[in-house]
């Protein structure tokens, strides 16, 4: 790759790799409060939540990213709304990989063993203390791996966003190349800044995750 | 309203190609991403540093970029280096090395999982490595692993939606263009929606049957082979991880 | 009790030294076993009567020190293959291949590696479970068995291709009480037939009844050795007093 092609080039991506990450973080967010909620509705909720929660799981587990995302920008704007990319790419990541971090959440909560609870409870803890004195930090702990580990998805999971018009690091990359060609160079540089962000949390993940197999 | 219905199922036959389609491209795929995967696992558990090095640089690179980025390097960039495919090959192929690389580790898992002194009675028995490797590590471990592989298996499903940035004319890229001739939005992802569901749930309910057949004792997955454990290794659709 | 003993030894050990890691767990081994005897190996964990065990096997390479079993050379690397096939061993987890039945279990050495007719492996693999009193149950998986069944089926699985030494590492200890005597009575039955065994074991009813010679280990090295009756009545080293003071008088 010529040193004149890489400076020319990079800032651009440098600017669509600001757009990923930024796009991340508000999709981290997103995507934490959903799963929390969904995982908390899964286990206490009221009559009828557990079921509710349920179906959204297993129905976002079940489809495409591509399609929810392209069903809210899309939809939306059948309805005569207008919504930027920008926020149906948060909206649409938040909720999609909620479903995933539910599932995370769940699990860990219900590993906290069983006696727990208990313990809990003949100590005169109400479900809500309980829940957020004794099982949350421990929970913490083991999801915390995980956690990071679906973050991790879904900062790759950005790159889908492109595909709706947002102009992240993929997309801009993709401009590069309609202009000028030579994909390889380019689209190698774009995985490059991909890998450098990953690679340091996917090497933490696999060292912090407690869980002795996934096949236990 | 219904009218919109009657228009939409002037499409029926489209969908029902594409997702033929889709399915063909996920069994293809799939095939590719066991091959990969088995000779990644092998690879990377063998006494030769280099092959170890090897398959390790391949995981690495494939599960820390995304899955479109893999997709568009195979299709956009492999022609400037005198190799051209079509979107359906490179389809394939790009996908089936995605996958390869998370079935790799799954794979390894599985091999490292069995008890090492079975593997130490076989070996004084008197059977060779390779025998021991057929005889004892591969059945406990393909048993171990094969949810595992059937979860991975449903994300390449959802993951072949991405082709349809290649313009192939899987289930995702049919309802982009229905959308643009019908503008009917809602109608379409929702039907494309159900298709997934549809595909996706036949493929685990297949998988379920061969489990219980292929394994002594039969093999019981739990619903959908969607457990909870499974998360950290679970591709997500767009791209990994 | 053996008496039918051949004068030269099958097992040699000369000067074997082993380390794992920084711990030094056997230290200037010297060992002789004879074809027909039954050795018995005790002593403390730690004392290094596996490590023994696994290294005559073949299972560990000793560091320093000279191993011959059944006439190979254990020590040297090239040939120290020779023995698998030749030796059995029966371990304290049974090992026993889940994914096949008794018979599978016992068969597979032979088709393998041994390459017979699986008719024939199958009457070898039979009579090797009816020694062991298992031959009503040769359909049924380890999952199906109880744990003497299974360490039963394991010592088939070893017997079957007609070893000339059979090892036996604790192969009582991970069984509830009441199933270790249909496993001893397996071994004793072995030992009356003239096989030569070496037992690393807890169960000093059986070293007294079933052992021509006791050995006992002590922070790797050989505190005390011979009859049972000089061991077990009468032991002259004070390690090996108050080892057996604390296992049997408790």
């Amino acid at each position: 790759m010529t040193s004149d092609l890489l400076m020319t080039s990079l800032p651009i991506l440098l600017q669509g790799l600001l757009t990923t990450l930024i796009l991340s973080v508000a999709a981290i967010v997103g995507g934490t409060l959903v799963g929390l909620l969904a995982a908390v509705l899964r286990t206490f909720g009221p009559w009828g939540t557990p079921r509710l929660a349920r179906l959204y799981t297993e129905l976002f587990r079940g489809t495409p990213v591509l399609i929810t995302l392209m069903f809210i920008y899309f939809g939306v704007s059948y309805f005569g709304y207008a919504i930027n990319v920008f926020a149906a790419g948060v909206i649409g990541l938040s909720v999609y990989q909620g479903a995933y971090i539910a599932e995370v959440f769940r699990s860990g909560i219900e590993s906290v063993q069983k006696g727990q609870w208990e313990v809990s409870q003949i100590l005169g803890l109400s479900k809500t203390q309980a829940f957020f004195s004794v099982i949350l930090p421990q929970t913490g702990k083991i999801v915390l791996p995980p956690l990071i580990g679906q973050y991790l998805s879904l900062i790759k999971d950005t790159s889908i966003v492109s595909m709706i018009g947002m102009s992240e690091l993929m997309h801009q990359g993709q401009a590069i190349v309609d202009r000028i060609g030579k994909p390889v160079e380019i689209y190698g540089l774009v995985a490059v800044l991909y890998f450098v962000v990953c690679f340091p949390l996917s090497r933490w993940v696999r060292r912090h995750d407690r869980r002795r197999s996934l096949l236990s | 309203m219904s009218y919109q219905w009657v228009t939409l199922s002037g499409y029926l036959n489209d969908f029902l190609r594409a997702a033929w389609l889709t399915l063909q491209v996920t069994l293809l795929a799939f095939v590719v991403a066991m091959l990969l995967g088995l000779l990644a696992a092998l690879a990377s558990t063998s006494r030769v540093a280099v092959l170890r090095a090897i398959a390790s640089c391949y995981i690495e690179v494939i599960r820390n970029t995304p899955v479109l980025l893999q997709i568009f390097i195979v299709f956009f960039g492999l022609p400037s280096m005198g190799i051209t495919l079509n979107a359906y090959t490179a389809g394939v192929i790009a996908l089936g090395v995605n996958v390869g690389a998370y079935l790799a580790e799954v794979f390894r898992a599985g091999i490292q999982s069995v008890p090492r002194g079975q593997l130490e009675a076989a070996s004084i028995l008197g059977l060779e490595r390779s025998q021991i490797f057929i005889e004892v590590v591969m059945p406990q471990a393909a048993r171990a692993v094969y949810p595992a592989i059937v979860n991975n298996l449903i994300q390449l499903l959802l993951g072949t939606s991405l082709l349809s940035a290649i313009a192939l004319p899987e289930l995702t890229g049919m309802a982009t263009v229905i959308n643009s001739r019908t503008l009917l939005y809602i109608q379409t992802f929702s039907v494309t929606l159900i298709a997934y569901l549809v595909l996706s749930n036949f493929l685990s309910w297949v998988a379920a049957v061969i489990g219980v057949r292929m394994f002594h004792p039969p093999l019981v997955l739990p619903k959908r082979a969607r457990m909870p454990f499974m998360i950290r290794r679970r591709v997500s659709p767009g791209s990994g991880e | 009790m053996n008496t039918a003993i051949a004068p030269r030894p099958i097992i040699n050990l000369s000067g074997v030294t082993k380390s794992f890691g920084a711990t030094q767990v056997l230290k200037e081994i010297n060992l002789d076993v004879r074809q027909g005897e039954v050795l018995v190996l005790i002593g403390a964990s730690g004392s290094g009567k596996s490590t023994v065990l696994r290294i005559m096997s073949g299972l560990e390479t000793a560091d320093a020190g000279e191993v011959w079993v059944n006439e190979v050379p254990l020590h040297d690397a090239r040939r120290a293959r020779e023995i698998r096939g030749h030796v059995g061993m029966v371990f304290q987890q049974f090992n026993l291949f889940p994914h096949k039945n008794a018979l599978g279990n016992v068969s597979l050495a032979l088709i393998k590696a041994r390459k017979m007719n699986p008719a024939d492996a199958r009457k070898r693999a039979m009579e090797a479970l009816d020694r062991v009193g298992l031959a009503d149950r040769a359909d049924h998986y380890p999952s199906q068995l109880s744990g003497g069944q299974q360490q039963r089926v394991a010592i088939a699985r070893a017997l079957a291709v007609e070893p000339g030494i059979m090892f036996f590492d604790e192969a009582t200890s991970a069984l509830d009480p009441e199933l270790v005597g249909e496993v001893t009575e397996v071994m004793r039955g072995l030992a009356r037939d003239g096989m030569t065994m070496v037992v690393v074991t807890h169960e000093m009813g059986f070293a007294r009844k079933t052992a021509d010679r006791v050995v006992f280990m002590d922070k790797g090295v050989i505190a005390e050795q011979g009859a049972p009756e000089q061991i077990f009545v009468n032991p002259q080293n004070v390690r090996t007093q108050q080892f057996l003071h604390r296992v049997l008088d408790h």
